[in-house]
């Protein structure tokens, strides 16, 4: 559920989103060093078939920033880029073991991100979305509420932080909770919600 | 006198640039300013968990609240009711703020770490929050809470490290792993 596999929202395959996640090391092969020149015949492959565009416009105005690159925001991690998940944390050189070893081991296919809110304060930015997503041994298809925040350093995205109840979706499974009806409001559960939990049991 | 209609002159000049200055950095200061009521708003609200200040506490919500969590929803009265039980049933509370500061002037976004101990068990748990705050008249009148539920099942159980004091989403040592990704 981290952002690389979540940003694809009109990719339809699981090597669109593996592409994403191993593309985004494009811009610091030179820091790398070792580790890239090793792992670079796997990335080499996924990144011939689609070239980063080049940025139009460097800024860190948040509201100027997503419109023009917010759909592919993958593409233009900073080199010093952290990733903080449900799941863990990630970096530049992290993501690049991890393109590497879920090659073929997606557990979900089919990511969409909609009816994305955001707030702009300059460099920084939140998101509350929706998330969807197909299981590839059953194909369930969770719906899950995520709020995001963002940060902008020499116009890439240095400092991405995601966070969401990842019991949500195997709630859905089990037929405990309902889906979100897609017009309501993000929470962290959905309004149809019957189950209640006690808070931070 | 020349001196001294010099020094009006100047005095005048100082002061039309100040105003135009106040002007032009208006609307930036009155968001900063708002963001700075939502964020000691809400830090204030948080501190009441480890204090047990119910009064403070109540006083921060708005009437007409809707607090979000994963578990469900409360009105003002029912989250005042949960802070009542919980204080009952938690020991030693620690509200950990983190980095995250994001407004537009309307919502205000923060990250922070609750971490608390079961009076039962003895089982502590230290799980990072991100929260999504509205105010109106002063009070806060929506927050929804994001957390990862199993985050606090699996540090009872041993599973994940606490990493107190580490605000993120997942304990903070703990890199993302393949199986993670879903």
């Amino acid at each position: 559920m981290v952002l690389e596999a979540r940003a694809p929202i009109d990719g339809k395959s699981r090597g669109r989103a593996r592409r994403s996640l191993a593309c985004s090391l494009k811009a610091v092969w030179p820091m790398l060093g070792l580790a890239v020149a090793l792992s670079f015949g796997a990335v080499a492959d996924v990144c011939a078939q689609e070239a980063v565009p080049p940025m139009k416009k460097i800024t860190n105005n948040s509201a100027e920033w997503i419109p023009l690159y917010g759909e592919k925001w993958w593409n233009y991690y900073h080199a010093d880029f952290e990733g903080f998940f449900p799941g863990g944390r990630s970096n530049i050189l992290h993501d690049l073991y991890l393109a590497k070893v879920r090659r073929n081991t997606a557990l979900t296919v089919d990511w969409q991100i909609f009816g994305r809110d955001y707030t702009f304060d300059g460099e920084w930015f939140a998101v509350e979305w929706f998330y969807r997503a197909t299981n590839v041994a059953d194909g369930f298809q969770q719906w899950e509420s995520t709020l995001g925040v963002g940060r902008l350093k020499d116009g890439k995205m240095v400092l991405w932080t995601e966070y969401f109840d990842d019991s949500v979706g195997a709630l859905q499974q089990l037929g405990l909770l309902p889906f979100y009806r897609k017009d309501e409001p993000k929470f962290p559960w959905p309004e149809g919600a019957k189950l209640s939990l006690p808070y931070r049991p | 006198m020349r001196t001294f209609e010099f020094r009006k002159i100047v005095r005048g000049g100082v002061l039309s640039a100040l105003l135009v200055l106040l002007a032009a950095t208006s609307g930036w200061a009155a968001a900063a300013t708002e963001k700075a009521v939502a964020q000691e708003t809400l830090r204030r609200f948080l501190k009441c968990w480890e204090t047990g200040d119910r009064e403070t506490f109540a006083a921060l919500l708005h009437p007409r609240l809707v607090f979000g969590y994963p578990g469900g929803r409360l009105t003002r009265d029912g989250l005042i009711q949960t802070f009542d039980t919980y204080q009952t049933q938690k020991k030693e509370i620690k509200i950990y703020f983190g980095d995250l500061s994001v407004s537009d002037g309307k919502h205000y976004i923060a990250n922070y770490q609750f971490a608390a101990t079961d009076r039962v068990t003895g089982k502590r748990f230290a799980v990072g929050t991100g929260a999504i705050c509205e105010l109106s008249e002063g009070k806060i009148v929506a927050l929804r809470e994001y957390w990862d539920a199993g985050v606090s099942e699996q540090q009872k159980e041993g599973l994940l490290p606490l990493d107190e004091g580490k605000v993120s989403p997942w304990p903070m040592s703990v890199w993302l792993r393949p199986e993670e990704i879903n």
